[in-house]
């Protein structure tokens, strides 16, 4: 089982905020790893931090063995990082295939000798489209794919960005809040087909909210607080770990 | 020498930079680039030079209508045009072209019933001049900078100070959270809209007393260069309009002296790409945030 | 209306493109005056600068106020290299594209990281600068005097005198831009591109290279606006820096938005229309300017986005093959 991410040490300053402090992470092939926290624990900037969308204060962040720290989030992207946004940030001027269309741009890479062999271009944008309405049929969006992205209902919105990040065929899958927003039966659906995924061969970390989706899909948690990492490992630990159950759970019992 | 042009400079600079508070103002409130800002500065004049000639008045009088006058032009832009945009939700870019179109208008408007030949405008501020040092000071540079100075405090006072400011930041903060409070946007926006007109006004009757003369160009002359001064100072930002316009005038009067006349606005045009580069936001700008 | 046009536009694409196709080659046989040819051909060229505007301007969605700039330096270059030094057309054609290319160049890089109105300003600007260079650099471009009595365009030792052959000219060039522009579009780069205008950061979260994409895009339009620069000075055999203001990069961009931004049938339409609609007018020259600007004043109140700025005729065609298949599955169960 090879290590697909490794966050070292991740410190996140801005000004004088710590918004990271010294996270240590692993994420390793075909798991399900979750990270909660209430709100304001740093998740999402630990999400910018392993994407590139900033780049850590301090701390080493590599996949499968190779430095990225301080990559652009494209190059990241290309290298097999694929995420999907917590406020979603889908293509608003853009069909639901063509969002996900968008998403091939990594697949559909052309070697500088194929550019050279007319039709391949071609030959590659058909695939991609027809890979691209596989991955929408087995999210149930195939009958919605000419419609414009953002016209659709938020979970269904929350579907498409995911579809959009696995085009990339990613090494890893980082979901931003996959369930916000959904209702009890469409989150149920939404777990199912992560499980889906990992069965698939995907690699999946997730940020979210809902404890009991979290608990239920989840091989591992990190638990974040305050920037600090305070506890990891299986649901059951977590569920019984009193650092944790001050910090978070508290609030609910 | 050097001190003759950094006076001539300050002069044509406060101009600019009256003309640029107008501009950073509607912008600051509506995200807007306001096209037509260029047009009620020569609109401004216009009337003055109208009200005085055919009708005899007194000239201030005359002044005092068209700044009255301009501002209401100003306010027929919002209200029948960029009002109506506002309330489709339209995007920015077409209150951009409306007012690209309304400039057209004015400017054409002008052309139409003034003719396109120059004419000349008599000096009412010409009470001599001053000399300090090697220096020759006219009392039309030092009142133009008088005025310039009143205005820009007045109306830093206005906004930083009063409620009416509050009002205009609020909206330019989210226009429907701003309603919701109970802030009447549109006649804060409307409010917005005449002063600039009113600045522009002023500046561009001042400016045609300093030249002595009016013509149907002097609009199209001065757009870019108040656009570059607002955004030179960081747009949205009244201290960096001022300091823009007058960062503008004196490069511009010292490049021309020293350098090259035929070359002053791509000297100083390429100075504004240069700190555009360096400082993306202006020299006061602030730092836009992208959250992801 | 709009939209049921472009449905049926859609719906009749093959059919009209013929019909346009021979029209627009029968034309010069048509009319046969040298006024109307003229407006034509015109028409052409601002067609083709509409359409490599588009790709900068409601593709990659960076709205240039300076679009003339580029128009300039084709046609400036191929005005010097062809009077000074002898070149034939097809090569000042291609070094105007590759010169006026290089200036794009040189404009994306400090337009990278500038967003909305800086870039509007230092589009503008940029238009000032080139022009302030051409009315003082008098040894190269001969000051506000012009280059004139450039030479015409020539082929293989023919030279071509008559409007009908310039007529034919701008036909291909805007043929052979729309193509590329269109080819662009519907390709990976394409789909770069549009991601990019919708949303920078999402973009580079898809694997996209944002900043080369939009050097790219940035080039090209400024190299097809460099072509058509070429043909410019070769047609009329003069130029002078009066032809290349803001003004005139104001009206190109206008023409972009009247037909809606992102859509090169309406870059067409607001093209012909704003080349025409002038002429048209001609008879009270004095209110045409007025009545350009009240047109476009109106227009953005009814249609902000342009006349077919909300159209997207791939979506329409999409969703309309879609429900045949649909319809037609139904029919055989």
């Amino acid at each position: 089982m090879s290590e697909v991410l490794c966050a070292e040490n991740i410190t996140q300053r801005f000004g004088g905020l710590d918004a990271l402090k010294n996270v240590t992470m692993h994420v390793n092939e075909g798991e399900i790893i979750g990270v909660i926290g209430p709100n304001g624990a740093g998740k999402t900037t630990l999400f910018n931090c392993i994407t590139g969308m900033y780049c850590p204060t301090e701390g080493k962040v590599s996949m499968l063995g190779t430095d990225i720290t301080g990559w652009k989030p494209y190059e990241i992207t290309a290298h097999g990082f694929a995420r999907t946004f917590q406020n979603i940030r889908l293509f608003p001027k853009m069909t639901v295939l063509d969002n996900v269309m968008v998403g091939m741009h990594v697949q559909t890479k052309l070697s500088a000798r194929e550019w050279f062999l007319p039709g391949k271009a071609k030959i590659a944008m058909d695939t991609a489209i027809g890979r691209a309405e596989e991955l929408l049929k087995l999210f149930g969006l195939y009958e919605n794919r000419f419609e414009m992205a953002t016209s659709l209902p938020y979970g269904d919105q929350r579907k498409v960005e995911i579809v959009r990040a696995l085009a990339i065929q990613p090494k890893l899958l980082l979901l931003d809040e996959p369930a916000a927003g959904m209702n009890g039966a469409e989150t149920e659906e939404l777990g199912k087909l992560v499980h889906d995924l990992r069965n698939m061969g995907n690699t999946i970390l997730l940020i979210e909210h809902d404890m009991r989706f979290v608990m239920n899909i989840c091989d591992r948690l990190y638990v974040l607080n305050d920037g600090a990492l305070i506890a990891d490992g299986t649901p059951e630990e977590i569920r019984t770990n009193p650092i944790v159950i001050e910090a978070y759970l508290g609030k609910d019992e | 020498m050097l001190v003759q042009q950094i006076v001539n400079g300050f002069t044509i600079g406060s101009v600019y930079a009256l003309v640029a508070i107008g501009f950073t103002m509607v912008f600051g409130v509506l995200e807007l680039t306001n096209f037509s800002n260029s047009s009620l500065y020569m609109f401004g004049a216009y009337i003055t030079f109208l009200f005085y000639t055919a009708t005899g008045i007194h000239f201030f009088l005359a002044f005092g209508i068209s700044i009255v006058l301009t501002g209401l032009l100003g306010y027929g832009i919002d209200r029948f045009a960029l009002r109506q945009l506002r309330k489709k939700k339209a995007p920015k870019l077409s209150g951009l072209i409306t007012t690209l179109g309304m400039s057209m208008v004015v400017d054409n408007a002008i052309m139409v019933f003034f003719g396109t030949d120059s004419k000349s405008f008599e000096n009412f501020l010409d009470f001599g001049k001053i000399y300090i040092g090697s220096a020759v000071v006219t009392w039309t540079q030092i009142i133009i900078l008088i005025a310039a100075c009143i205005l820009m405090i007045t109306l830093s006072v206005i906004t930083y100070r009063m409620k009416i400011g509050k009002a205009m930041g609020a909206i330019a903060q989210n226009q429907d959270a701003a309603k919701l409070m109970g802030i009447d946007t549109d006649k804060i926006i409307s409010l917005t809209f005449i002063i600039s007109g009113f600045l522009a006004c002023i500046a561009g009757t001042m400016v045609a007393m300093y030249y002595r003369s009016i013509d149907t160009a002097m609009g199209s002359s001065i757009g870019i260069k108040i656009f570059a001064a607002a955004v030179l100072g960081g747009v949205g930002v009244l201290p960096g309009a001022v300091v823009g316009g007058l960062v503008l005038g004196i490069v511009e009067t010292i490049v021309s002296a020293y350098i090259s006349t035929g070359y002053r606005d791509a000297i100083s045009f390429s100075i504004l790409i240069l700190v555009l580069l360096v400082m993306p936001n202006g020299l006061f700008g602030k730092k836009a945030i992208n959250k992801v | 209306m709009i939209e049921k046009l472009s449905t049926w536009l859609v719906r009749y694409k093959r059919t009209l493109l013929i019909i346009t196709a021979l029209l627009a080659v029968l034309f010069p046989w048509i009319f046969s005056s040298k006024y109307v040819l003229r407006i034509a051909i015109l028409c052409l060229m601002y067609c083709m600068l509409c359409v490599s505007l588009n790709l900068m301007a409601g593709v990659l969605g960076q709205i240039s106020f300076g679009h003339a700039a580029f128009w300039g330096i084709g046609a400036y270059t191929a005005a010097i290299l062809s009077k000074n030094y002898g070149w034939n057309g097809i090569a000042a054609l291609l070094m105007a594209a590759v010169i006026a290319g290089l200036f794009g160049l040189l404009l994306s890089l400090p337009v990278m990281h500038l967003k909305g109105y800086y870039f509007t300003i230092v589009t503008m600007v940029f238009c000032q600068i080139i022009r302030v260079i051409e009315i003082n650099w008098m040894s190269l471009t001969n000051g506000p005097l012009g280059i004139m009595a450039i030479p015409k365009l020539s082929f293989f030792g023919v030279t071509l005198k008559s409007q009908r052959a310039y007529f034919y000219v701008i036909l291909f060039l805007l043929a052979a831009a729309t193509f590329i522009v269109r080819k662009i579009i519907h390709s990976r780069m394409g789909y770069a591109i549009l991601a990019i205008r919708d949303d920078e950061l999402a973009a580079g979260a898809m694997g996209i290279h944002v900043f080369k994409y939009k050097v790219y895009a940035i080039v090209i339009s400024s190299m097809l606006a460099g072509a058509a620069g070429c043909f410019y000075s070769l047609y009329t055999s003069y130029i002078d820096p009066s032809c290349f203001t803001n003004a005139i990069s104001n009206n190109i961009l206008v023409m972009v938005i009247f037909g809606g931004l992102g859509n090169i049938f309406g870059s067409f339409f607001g093209a012909t229309v704003l080349t025409i609609l002038p002429e048209v007018l001609r008879g009270f020259s004095e209110y045409r300017q007025l009545v350009y600007g009240a047109l476009l004043v109106v227009l953005m109140l009814v249609r902000p986005d342009g006349l077919f700025g909300s159209v997207n005729f791939k979506y329409i065609e999409q969703r309309l093959a879609w429900k045949k298949e649909k319809a037609g599955g139904d029919g055989h169960e």
